[in-house]
Parts: C-alpha cells; structure tokens; sequence
C-alpha cells in the first residue's frame, strides 16, 4: 500500500516545476492518507540551474564561511561568483557583467535602496541574521525587475516564527548584532527584529593617532567611524490564504575627522600661538519603510501588491579655521561647508499570477514618485579686521520625477522545454522630459537529458537613475540624481548562454557566456574637483558606451562532510568616451582572470572549517607614461590612454573554523574564529610614480589590508 | 572641505598603509614629442615650441637630435625658423600673418621620433570692450566686458594677455648736430592680478604671462577684472640741450580660446587618487595626434599699443 506523506516537503519534491500539484481522486487511489493538512497551494519555484544568471542563497548559505571581521555579508558572499568583478580591497562594490556597480537594483522586501553599503563599502546594509532568503541575477532578469542595468539582489527578510519565540546574539571584534523573532499572536501575527552595531570608532580613534603621529600630521588628529542598523518585521495571516507584512528599515553611518595645526609666532608684541583647524562630519544612511498584501485565490492565482517608501541620505559639515599673523594683529578665518543631499522614492505595485495548464502568467504595474534634493552651501567668515561673514555660495538643485511601469510575461512549459517571454514598459517623466523604454525579457531552459540542461537569455534593460560619483567609493559626496533632458538615461542589451550539468548526486557544472552593451553610461570628468558642482552637473559628466564579454565556469562538489566550488571567469570590460579618449579603452575592473574557490569541512561533529581563496588579475589604474623637463628643471608628468596600468594580481586566503556546541539550557553557541588575508598577502590598492632628480623614475604600490584576525561568539535561543 | 576628503581618501590611507618599490606596470616606449602652439590672427608671428618626451618606464635616453617643425596654412607651406633653444625646448617662428578661417596644420618630428601633427580653424575674434583706470601703488585696472559668440558651442574660454613696451628716446648735440635715438624694449610684465571673483587660470602663452578665464554658460557677458604694473612715463634731462625720454606703452589682447587649451593648463590631476584608480581616468587635454601638446587655434583682438596715463610728447627729430 502506498503511503503518500502529505508533507509539505512532499509535495515541493514532487512538483519542480512551477504546476500546481493538486491531488486528483484517480491519483489518490491506492494512497492511503497518513495525515491530514489544512489546504494550501504549493508553488515550486524553477531551479536556479534553469536560469543563465540566477543564484538563489538562503540566511545559511549567508552565515557559512570566513567572513571579515567574523561579520558575515551579503554583497561579499556575491562577490564570489563568477561574472561578478569585486573591485576595491575590502569594498562591498558589485560590478556585475562589466558594470559600475552604481547598476544594481537592491530591493529589500521589494523597497529599492539608494544607501547600501556602510563605510564606504566595507560592509553592506543587509544584515544576515535578517535575511531569510535572496534571489541575485546576473542575466535574464524577469520582467518585472526594472530600473537598473547590470543585476538584481532580491532580500527578503524573515517574517518571524509564528510558534515559538527566538532569536540569536552575536558579538564580533568590531560589531555586534542581535536578532529576536517569534510570534505575538500564535500562528497569526509574528515580528522579527534585528540590530546591528559597530564599536569601530573605538578602535580606529587609536590607529588613526599613532598613525598621525609617524606621519607628521596634527598631533591631535582624530578620526572615528560609527554604523547602526535595524530591520524590523510584522507578519500577520488573517486566513490561509493571505498574507499582510509591515517592514521597516534603518541605517546610518556616522564618520568623524578633527585636527588641529599648531605654530608658534614670535613678535615683538609677544608671542601668539596660531591654530589652524580642520573638523567633518558626515551622516549618511537609508530609511525604508513598506506595507505588503498577498492574496491566494482558489485555483492558485495570485495577487501581491506592495506600498513602499525609501530614502537615501547623506549630511556633511566640513570647517576650517585658521589664524595668521599680520600687521601684529592676529586674524582669524572660518570656512564652512554643508552639503546635504537625499534621494527618496514612494511607490505602489501590484503583482497578478495566473496559473494555466502549461503557463504561468504574470502581469503587474507600478507607479513611482522620486524627489533628488542636493543642497551645497559655502560661507566665509573673514578676518578680524574686516568684521561681519562674507556669505560664500549656495547652490541646490531639486528634481521630481515620476515613474510608471507595466510588464507582462508568459512561463510556458512544454516538456523538456521551459521558456518565459515578458515585455516591460517603463515610462519615466522629470522637467517636462518623457522617456519611455520597451524592455523585452526573453529567457529559457531545454533539458537535453537527465541532468543537463541548456539555458539562454536575452534581455534589454533601462536605467533612469544616474549616481553622480566623483570618487569611485560609497561616499555621501555621491549624489543620486534623475535622467533629464541632458543627461539620458542608459540602456543594455545583454545575451547570455550557459548549460548546466549534474553528471552525479556530487558534481554540479554550469558553463556559459554573456555578451553585453551598455549605451549612456556616464562618467565625472571634472578629475580632482572631488565635489561636482550641483546646479551645473550635467555639464561635468560626459556620456559614453560600454561593452563586456566574458566566460564563465562553476564547478561544484557537494559530500557529506565536505564540499568545494570554483567560480571562473574569463572577461573583459571596455569603455568608449569620446570627450575623455578617442578610442575603446580598458575600464578600471576590467580584471582579465578571476577564480575563487570556496571551501566547507564539516571536521567533526559540531566544528566546521572554511576556507575561501580569492584570485583576480589587477585592477587597472591610470598612471603617467612619459614626462618632460621644463626649462627651470621641474619635470610634467604626460598621461596618454585611461586605465593604462594594472595592478599587480590581486590573491587572498580566507580562513574560518566555527565550534558549535549546546549550552546547558539547550542553547547553541557558536565560536567563530575567521583569519581575513591568512597569508598576509599585502595585496597592492594604488600605485604612486615617482622621478627622483637623477635616477630612473620609480613606482611604489600602497597596500592597506594585512592579515586580520578575528573571533566572534553567537549564541542562539 | 575639498582638503579634508582628499585627507580622508588619500593622506590618511597613505599613513596607514605600506608602501613598497615595485617595477614600473608600463614597460619602456618610444619618446615622443610635445608641442605647443597659438595659431591665431592679430600676429606677425606664430611660434611653434617643441621638446621631446622621456618614456617613464624605461627606454630610449640620451639627447635628441633634429627637432624640427613645420606649418602650413590653408595647405600651402610657410617658412619656419629655429628662434630659440633652451636645453632642449626649441622655440620656431613662423612669419607671416593669419585671418579667420584659415586652416592651420603644425608637424614636428625629430631623428628616431615619428612624427606627430594637429590641425585646426582660426575662429573669429571677439569685439573687445577695455577700460582703464588708474589705481593707486601705480597700478592700472582694466575692466573688461567679454560678450559671449552666439556660435553654438556648449563652452567658451578667454585668454587675457599683456603687453609692455619701453621706447626710450634720446636727442643728443653732437659736432653741431642733432642726433636721435629710439630703442623699443618689450617689457616683461611682472606683476598682475585678478581683482573679480570668477575663478581663473595663470599660465604662460607665446612666452608671456597670461589669464586662462571660462565663461559661464548661463551669462550673454563676462566681465575681466584686473590690475598690472604701471610705469609712469619719465625724463632724463642730462643738459638743458640733451635730452631723454622712456615712455611706455601697453597692449591688452584678448583670445578667444578653445576650450582644449583651458582644460590643458587645468590638467585635473591627482597622482595618488588616479593611482589608486579613485577617480576617473585623467588624459592629458591633447590635439596633437602621436604626440602630447595642444595646437589652439584661437581668435585676437587688442587694444593696440596704448600710451600710459599723462603720457610725454615724443621727441622731435
């Protein structure tokens, strides 16, 4: 007699494709019922594998492994696959098929962020205790994704257990964080929180003065960083068949400089002591808050419609003050600066699947209102003898735009066969400009034989939003601001092809290729003015084209106690802008060979050891090819082509061993001990040229990250 | 605020970090050439300035030989002349004067150094508007107002140069007869300055010190602002018979420059930010194809040779 275990784990096995599998009363007979369940329709999602682009990476997936500073993240953890260039040391930068990593959509619970890294990328907003789930793609985006270039990182965050109360704690050598989640009405209504800290002010105050110290800077030179983060989640299921959730968002950095130069005027009036003083402050961060409904029909359609509203910030107050001795008067004057700027988006989209014999239907629209408000103000106070402030500049600009967007796509299966076809309309409205982008979604799957698979996408895809970045780091001096009538919006058309294979239960292979082009990208071209002008920024940034190509290879082996994947990527990036160089050039992550291998050894029961090893070719950098000697001896430096260097090879050795055991009251904790760099690899971040009056001209590199241990205790309840 | 980022992202990293000597990631190349050149109307001669290049990562060393020069206009040759060499910066004239429109070619090449040339458009010159005041500590403020060409282009830029001459005059007895003498010196101007707040580049063009100035775009006019050096007009009387004069005359041009040759003299370049590939890459503002420089092709007007104030009458033969 068979036993059908009316689980639902049974069911999702049964059903790897995205039918419902309802039991008929022919397929029932012979079964005998061990349980019953109240009735639900299961959806099985495609597997990743069918897909050229996609990674599917639940919280474990999150937590395992070396993670820097014992502080696992999200971007870090996608940095390791292939196609996916990891460009600064330490940087949490996704540079994905050849783009800036100002490309990506990052949706959270489907809010999409502005501010998503904190410390200038060292670590993202997406704390891993938080995150249930994430979908990335890197080609063949559905249809209904749109506004960005290059990927998708889609978070979710955990709803909360509805039966029991729990939650973990956790303390690391430069953060801690605490997740607590559980149920408030049994079964109906859960919440989740999780907090982040980190105490690195506390440990950079030190450093930063002993390196003032050996460097001949102020004496008192002070300098900290502070970052806080918070998700919080409610759940409420009113019926088995909807679904109400309220998330809630927030992030804020906080860095900090102070110095002070002192010098010593004799006179013949006295002596006066002259202090110039330098002090900033910056606070940046992101809020975002969303109210979501889900709605399960008979039949299995479905309705999801989602209310959201996000805002990227960032405050900067710069002062300096100085004292000079003149005319045996000493005089005094202040420099100030403020810059303000936030970006915020307020939108609703709604969702419908339909479900048909071989199709799934999706449709859905969504309407967005964006508001760019940068604000820069300059006042100078002038010296004593010429009393009152002399206001310096004031400049903003503000934008509103608006975004409306539809999409429609088919999921059909026929056989060994799985195709999905969708167009997105995006129509986007700022200053009397209409920019309207047809984006066809074309993506596929053809089982060629038990565990093979081949795979094929093409998509176009448009982006409205432009990050106008004078330095290619998270910096609040970035500025996100609107297509406008000057300034377009970029455009990519990509294609990509791969084939996935399973020769054995170990072994998993995925094979493939992409060829992209990018049209509009833009570009600072103001050099070393490290703040673009507001009110004129369209004129500082030039337009251009991109283009990327590339391999890729994954390699998998999965055992019981261990397991290992390499990621390899073949590829170049190149760049045409005119108005900076006349032809095609390299760009800055164009990192020729990439491979990482990431490594789990389940040693003993209760302690694991990971290892991840990091390889890239060089990033490239711009240096000066020739020189000449002016007639008063001095020599100029002559640069001829962008990006006309690389770097030296960029290798790293990740370790971690984690130790898990039960507490007495049942409670797991876990040890963490992670080595960032294990063979201290001091691994080139710029490079200086210099010419010494006689001699040949010589280069030094910089590098900033030696070997960084660190431990980190979780304990979880 | 700009010094605090640039100690934030590069001093600061800098500090902390180690530095070691690596080999030069740009491995030898050819030398080249560098030129430059200001191709315009409202001159007697265009001077054409060329030196060669030293590869930085290693290569060709050692003094160059056979620099030379060559230009032509509207396709047909003009005669060039060695003026001046400085070490190795050789300065050549090329007499003959220029009219808007004609199109301008420059060549220079050298033994082992291939050629490189640029090309380029005399453009009109600009109607120059030019008062003087004189200012106390003898010197004279010029104002002056810069009407922007309706000429389509999305920049425009100006150069201000200043001209002084001394005439120094003498009429001497000698054996009876009345001798006179007029030598004419070309003074170097040794000090000016903007007194206006739009900002502004000192650079030095055709030898002289000059003004690099941008407009601004969203305004038909910009007004020039600034002070130079004065010399009042003097007498040398050595007897009540012989006599004699220096008087001194001044020239303000103004060029109508493209907007290759502002970004040339405001090369936006930090070493250690475009080393640490910070910031965007930085190419040097350069027409000349093969080699490094600018040709500017650019339009003059001048105020023409201006007595100063209260001038001396000349002497009489």
């Amino acid at each position: 007699m068979k036993e059908l275990h009316s689980s639902l784990c049974g069911l999702l096995l049964a059903a790897l494709s995205t039918h419902t599998w309802n039991l008929s009363a022919q397929d029932a007979e012979g079964f005998h019922v061990a349980d019953t369940i109240p009735q639900a329709t299961v959806t099985a999602l495609r597997p990743a594998a069918a897909y050229t682009g996609l990674v599917r990476l639940d919280s474990k997936d999150l937590l395992k492994g070396a993670a820097l500073f014992g502080s696992p993240d999200v971007i870090k953890v996608l940095q390791n696959f292939s196609g996916v260039a990891a460009g600064m040391e330490l940087s949490s930068g996704l540079y994905v098929h050849g783009g800036d990593g100002s490309d990506n959509l990052f949706l959270l619970d489907g809010v999409p962020l502005f501010q998503v890294t904190h410390l200038g990328g060292l670590f993202s907003v997406f704390n891993a205790d938080a995150v249930e789930s994430l979908s990335f793609y890197k080609s063949g985006f559905p249809a209904k994704y749109g506004g960005r270039l290059s990927s998708v990182v889609d978070v979710s965050t955990s709803d909360g257990s509805a039966d029991k109360f729990g939650g973990s704690f956790s303390i690391g050598l430069i953060d801690g964080r605490l997740f607590l989640q559980g149920p408030i009405v049994r079964d109906k209504l859960s919440f989740s929180v999780a907090m982040r800290r980190s105490w690195l002010d506390a440990v950079l105050v030190p450093m930063i003065a002993i390196a003032a110290r050996q460097n001949d800077m102020p004496e008192d030179t002070k300098a900290g960083y502070s970052m806080f983060d918070t998700n919080v989640g409610l759940t409420y299921t009113p019926t088995p068949r909807d679904r109400l959730s309220l998330r809630f968002y927030c992030g804020t950095d906080g860095l900090h400089y102070y110095g002070t130069d002192t010098e010593i005027q004799d006179s013949p009036e006295g002596v006066h002591r002259l202090e110039d003083k330098m002090s900033m402050a910056l606070d940046w961060g992101n809020l975002a808050a969303s109210a979501s409904w889900r709605h399960l029909f008979p039949g299995g359609a479905e309705l999801n419609a989602l209310a959201y509203w996000s805002r990227g910030y960032s405050d900067m107050t710069g002062e300096i003050a100085s004292e000079s001795f003149e005319d045996g008067m000493v005089s005094s004057q202040k420099y100030n600066e403020k810059i303000f700027s936030s970006a915020s988006v307020a939108g609703f989209k709604s969702i419908a699947v339909f479900r048909l014999d071989r199709h799934v239907l999706n449709a859905g629209i969504e309407y967005r209102h964006e508001w760019y408000d940068p604000v820069r103000t300059v006042t100078v106070s002038m010296p004593a003898a010429m009393p009152g402030s002399v206001p310096g500049m004031s400049e903003s600009v503000f934008y509103r735009a608006d975004g409306f967007s539809m999409f429609g796509e088919d999921e059909m299966q026929y056989g060994p066969l799985t195709l999905s076809a969708g167009l997105r309309l995006d129509l986007f409205a700022q200053g009397g400009k209409v920019y309207f982008r047809p984006q066809p979604r074309l993506s596929g799957s053809y089982a060629l034989s038990r565990g093979l698979l081949l795979k094929a996408s093409y998509e176009w895809t448009s982006q409205f939003t432009h990050l106008l970045s004078s330095v290619f780091l998270d910096l609040p001096t970035n500025l996100w601001l609107p297509a406008t009538a000057k300034v377009k919006p970029a455009d990519s058309r990509q294609v990509a092809l791969g084939l996935h294979a399973s020769p054995s239960r170990n072994w998993r292979i995925d094979v493939g290729g992409y060829y992209r082009t990018i049209g509009n990208c833009i570009l600072y071209s103001g050099g070393l003015s490290l703040l673009p002008p507001l009110e004129d920024w369209e004129s500082v940034f030039v337009s251009g084209r991109g283009r990327s190509y590339g391999a890729e290879l994954e390699l998998g082996y999965v055992a019981d106690k261990f397991d290992v994947t390499a990621y390899y990527t073949l590829s170049w990036t190149t760049r045409f802008f005119p108005e900076l160089y006349h032809d095609w050039f390299f760009d800055r992550f164009d990192n020729r060979h990439k491979l990482t291998l990431v490594s789990t050894w389940r040693i003993a029961p209760g302690v694991e050891l990971g290892a991840t090893w990091n390889f890239h070719s060089g990033n490239r950098v711009t240096l000066p090819e020739q020189y000449t000697v002016n007639g008063d001896g001095s020599r100029t430096l002559l640069y001829s082509m962008p990006y006309n260097a690389k770097l030296p090879a960029y290798h790293r050795l990740d370790l971690s061993c984690s130790f898990r055991s039960v507490t007495r009251r049942g409670r797991e904790r876990i040890w963490n001990i992670s080595v960032y760099n294990a063979y201290c690899r001091m691994n080139p971040s710029m490079i200086m040229t210099s010419i010494p009056d006689d001699g040949p001209p010589k280069a030094y590199a910089y590098s900033l990250v030696p070997i960084l241990p660190s431990v980190s205790y979780t304990l979880k309840f | 605020m700009k010094r605090i980022l640039v100690i934030l992202l590069g001093v600061l990293p800098l500090a902390a970090s180690c530095e070691k000597e690596i080999a030069y990631p740009i491995k030898g190349g050819d030398r080249s050439l560098l030129v430059e050149c200001i191709a315009s109307n409202g001159t007697d001669t265009t001077f054409i300035s060329v030196q060669p290049t030293y590869p930085i990562g290693g290569g060709r060393e050692g003094a160059v030989h056979g620099l030379s020069a060559a230009m032509s206009v509207n396709g047909k040759e003009r005669d060039v002349e060695l003026v001046s060499r400085d070490g190795e910066i050789c300065v050549f004239g090329v007499p003959g004067q220029l009219g808007q429109g004609d199109a301008v070619r420059v060549d220079a090449w050298a033994d082992g150094i291939a050629r490189v040339s640029a090309s380029g458009v005399v453009p009109a010159a600009l109607q120059l508007d030019c008062e003087r005041s004189l200012e106390d500590d003898n010197l004279i403020r010029y104002r002056m107002v810069v009407r922007r060409p309706d000429d389509g282009a999305s920049r425009h830029c100006y150069a201000v140069l200043l001209r002084s001459i001394s005439i120094a005059e003498e009429a001497m007895w000698y054996s009876g007869v009345r001798e006179y003498t007029c030598d004419t010196l070309e003074q170097r101007v040794s000090y000016f300055n903007v007194v206006a707040e739009q900002p502004y580049t000192l650079c030095t063009l055709e030898g002289r010190p000059a003004m690099l100035f941008e407009a601004d775009e969203n305004s038909p006019s910009m007004e020039i602002v600034f002070d130079a050096g004065y010399d009042e007009d003097c007498v040398y009387a050595a007897t009540p018979t012989d006599t004699s004069i220096v008087r001194y005359m001044y020239d303000v041009q103004l060029l109508n420059v493209p907007p290759l040759l502002y970004d040339y003299y405001n090369p936006p370049v930090s070493d250690v930010l475009l080393g640490a590939g910070l910031v965007p890459p930085f190419v040097n503002f350069s027409n000349i194809d093969g080699g490094y420089g600018i040709l500017a092709c650019a339009g003059r007007s001048s105020t023409g040779w201006t007595p100063g104030f209260d001038p001396l009458p000349p002497l009489g033969q």
